[in-house]
């Protein structure tokens, strides 16, 4: 291994405020499991209490630690926890959630038709990213339980599309606090003059809400902005949130750490290192491998130029997988910095 | 006729003549509430027109509150043909 890299330990690795939230990110194969979990089992040797939870529909956590695991955190070792998010169900229960709240306005339907709507809604694209940010969401709800969460997550789409949601759901949020606002104003200007302003449907009589804090439409609206804020406010927190590419030293690999890297920076998302995952150090040099050595040589030099301020650490191609605690371990500190 | 029912013919009269000012003062903005209605709608169930929606939660949260918007939306997409009358009728045009 590369032992130029100075001998503290990573301090956007380990908790600042109350709990530190690390997601691994990177393309499909280049050893984001094997990393996390190396890291995660690395913290909790160091006295952290850890969970390590993969929201990776294919899941192989498990097959890592080589241990059964399941959606409900599992200790596996000391101060170390891991669970393996069961997706289909999240998916499951969320619609559920969402049908539940839907039959609230059950009378209503037949007035204004809208049950195939709701019918469609429940397919509606995005709805896993949905899903995954609630799940989230609900994990960093339950932070004060842990010092450390590491997040195993999807291949890069999925992940940056689900890191991009909050942002993307408080535009959506503020805008239409404006215009609710707006129609507001409006009616306290008609009820002004003309006095409450009523409603009838089907026989049902209702007042015109004036104000934000009478008006259901808006409290919800707010009630949403709020919640999704704060899961904004944690991953945008540098003190809070790490995100850790992996990749391994080749182009594809390369242009897609690239593509992450420029999108986080974008929704203000902390970046903070890279793990090079099989790197070959070939002593003597192997001249059958030798352009393999070269093209990777190339590819750690971009690196290096492109990604200025973000740390890298090169783990060498190993002759066997790491599987299993002690095989992790060594690379775990490696990634933390203890070595 | 007797004094006291005049009086209240008088009194009716100006009543009438102060409520019709009024909705005429109101018009204008009635009708710019109901097309905002109309828009924050048709913003929350974009996807039925092809517009992109916000997210999905949002949505089906808001939806149970939204009896009196999704009426207009309807009612605005039923006299859709009629939209000029309305306005030419708003500004005294004949």
């Amino acid at each position: 291994m590369d032992h130029n890299d100075k001998p503290e330990v990573r301090e956007f690795l380990i908790p600042k405020k109350k709990f530190r939230v690390i997601f691994f990110i990177g393309k499909g194969g280049v050893g984001k499991t094997t990393s996390s979990a190396a890291t995660a089992l690395a913290l909790a040797k160091m006295g952290y209490k850890t969970l390590i939870i993969s929201i990776d529909p294919a899941h192989n956590l498990g097959d890592v630690f080589m241990k059964e695991l399941s959606d409900k955190p599992r200790e596996i070792d000391e101060n170390l926890y891991a669970s393996e998010l069961d997706m289909k169900k999240l998916i499951t229960s969320y619609l559920k959630r969402l049908e539940e709240s839907m039959k609230h306005m059950y009378r209503y339907l037949t007035v204004i038709n809208l049950e195939k709507y709701f019918e469609v809604l429940s397919f509606s694209p995005g709805i896993e990213e949905y899903a995954t940010l609630e799940a989230i969401r609900e994990i960093l709800n339950s932070g004060k339980d842990w010092d450390v969460i590491v997040f195993d997550t999807p291949p890069t789409g999925l992940t940056l599309r689900v890191l991009a949601l909050p942002r993307i759901s408080l535009i959506w949020a503020d805008k239409l606090i404006d215009l609710r606002r707006k129609i507001l104003e409006r009616r306290r200007a008609i009820s002004n003059i003309k006095g409450k302003q009523e409603f009838k449907i089907e026989g049902k009589t209702f007042v015109l809400p004036t104000e934000e804090e009478n008006d259901e439409v808006m409290k919800e609206l707010k009630a949403y902005r709020k919640e999704v804020e704060s899961v904004n406010t944690t991953i945008t927190d540098p003190d809070v949130t790490s995100v850790v590419g992996v990749m391994n030293p080749e182009m594809l690999p390369l242009y897609e750490t690239e593509r992450a890297y420029e999108s986080l920076r974008k929704f203000k998302i902390p970046f903070n290192l890279i793990i090079m995952n099989k790197v070959m150090k070939l002593q003597p040099e192997v001249p059958e491998l030798k352009i393999k050595a070269d093209s990777q040589r190339k590819v750690l030099e971009e690196v290096d130029e492109k990604f200025k301020n973000v740390e890298v650490v090169k783990i060498p191609f190993l002759p066997r997988e790491p599987r299993g605690f002690s095989g992790l371990e060594v690379i775990g500190k490696y990634v933390v910095g203890m070595t | 006729m007797s004094k006291a029912k005049e009086i209240k013919k008088f009194k009716d009269f100006f009543q009438g003549m102060l409520e019709s000012f009024k909705d005429q003062s109101t018009n204008y903005i009635e009708f710019e509430t109901r097309e905002l209605e109309n828009v924050f709608a048709l913003l929350i169930m974009g996807s039925f027109v092809g517009i992109p929606s916000p997210p999905t939660t949002l949505v089906i949260r808001l939806m149970p509150h939204m009896v009196r918007e999704v009426y207009v939306m309807q009612m605005r997409a039923a006299d859709m043909d009629d939209i000029f009358g309305e306005i030419t009728g708003m500004f005294d045009i004949d």
